[in-house]
């Protein structure tokens, strides 16, 4: 019984080593991955995956569109009606925000600050929700000239994160909400400066010293010459105590539905 | 071992279209079971597919390898202590 007992100590033993030598290669070959960034097996797993991730619209369209035949006749007019009227409501808005496109256009054309539009359109094939780190992964890659730093833009207007891994047909992209990311920002009419950090799924905070007026709804902009809207204030921290008054905000996309993304090519020597 | 199979293969699915708990649950599961390596191997692959520099962990980009490297040793310490594992 002692004899079976010392065995199995041993082979226990060597067991506990056998792991922890293995452990301990792994954690350095994963280490060493950390450091230089380059990991060998992400062009591969992507070459892989993203063909498969493209199918989730499509799928989630058909399930969509079935479920819709579903649905009864009186509440798809009601459904109808609620939407016409929504778009009326938003027309003549759309109409003065491209009056006032143009208008900004014609300025800056005027004062010699022309924009270049150089950027292209990306399908979103993973969107945050199934990544808890805050990436996109989109259909645009080093082929379609994109470069890592590169901006991504939603809906056309509204600045949401920036390249972080390019492959040749596919490219990740990070949020700006990603926790800890900084953004140099501007908050409302009196273009207050400030510093955003990244609290996940599209929310941001900033600290900015208390005599300092915000009021919540306030416009946040990104420090540069484009107004590129950022977000909204959506509360201000106070505490009696603290020399620093807390702003809350949250991008005005939804971070979890996007489906369509802009990427804005950095003129780079190819 | 069937259900070891079945988690490993709704893993796939999981990872690339499920929201990301989803998959940690799952990892979780797996644990349970003897001795399984391949939930590291899957944690591997979530982040060499999202993962990213991480600012809170210091710009790790293996959160998930390195969380369930450390779930899957605590799990073998803590079945030793419990009898209903001991084979021997």
């Amino acid at each position: 019984m002692k004899i079976i007992s010392r065995q199995y100590k041993k082979r226990e033993r060597q067991r506990t080593i056998q792991h922890l030598a293995l452990a301990i290669l792994f954690l350095v070959f994963v280490g060493f991955l950390n450091m230089t960034g380059r990991n060998p097996f992400t062009g591969a797993l992507y070459f892989i995956s993203v063909p498969v991730l493209k199918t989730e619209d499509s799928f989630l369209q058909t399930v969509g569109n079935f479920l819709g035949t579903l649905k009864s006749k009186r509440t798809l007019l009601a459904e109808n009606r609620e939407l016409k009227a929504q778009l009326q409501d938003t027309e003549g808005l759309s109409l003065v925000n491209k009056t006032l496109t143009e208008e900004n256009k014609s300025l800056k054309h005027l004062l010699g600050r022309e924009v270049e539009d150089n950027s292209i359109l990306a399908a979103v094939v993973s969107r945050p929700g199934t990544s808890p780190y805050d990436t996109f992964i989109i259909d645009v890659g080093a082929r379609d000239g994109i470069h890592v730093g590169d901006e991504v833009i939603a809906h056309g207007d509204f600045l949401v994160g920036f390249v972080s891994k390019v492959f040749t047909n596919s490219s990740q992209a990070t949020l700006y909400s990603s926790p800890g990311e900084k953004t140099n920002i501007r908050i409302g009419q009196s273009g207050v400066e400030a510093v955003a950090t990244g609290r996940g799924a599209g929310n941001f905070s900033a600290a900015l010293p208390r005599d300092i007026e915000v009021h919540e709804g306030d416009t946040i902009t990104l420090q540069s010459f484009d107004t590129q809207i950022f977000g909204e204030v959506g509360s201000v921290v106070r505490k009696e105590t603290d020399a620093f008054q807390v702003i809350l905000f949250s991008s005005p996309v939804n971070v979890f539905t996007v489906k369509y993304l802009q990427v804005v090519r950095s003129q780079r020597e190819l | 071992m069937k259900l070891r199979l079945l988690i490993n293969i709704l893993l796939v699915p999981s990872i690339l279209f499920f929201p990301w708990w989803v998959s940690l649950a799952l990892g979780v599961l797996l644990l349970v079971k003897d001795r399984a390596y391949e939930v590291i191997v899957w944690a591997f692959v979530f982040d060499t597919l999202y993962g990213t520099a991480y600012i809170p962990f210091f710009g790790l980009q293996f959160i998930a390898t390195l969380l369930f490297f450390i779930l899957f040793f605590l799990s073998i310490a803590v079945k030793r202590r419990i009898i209903l594992y001991r084979t021997v």
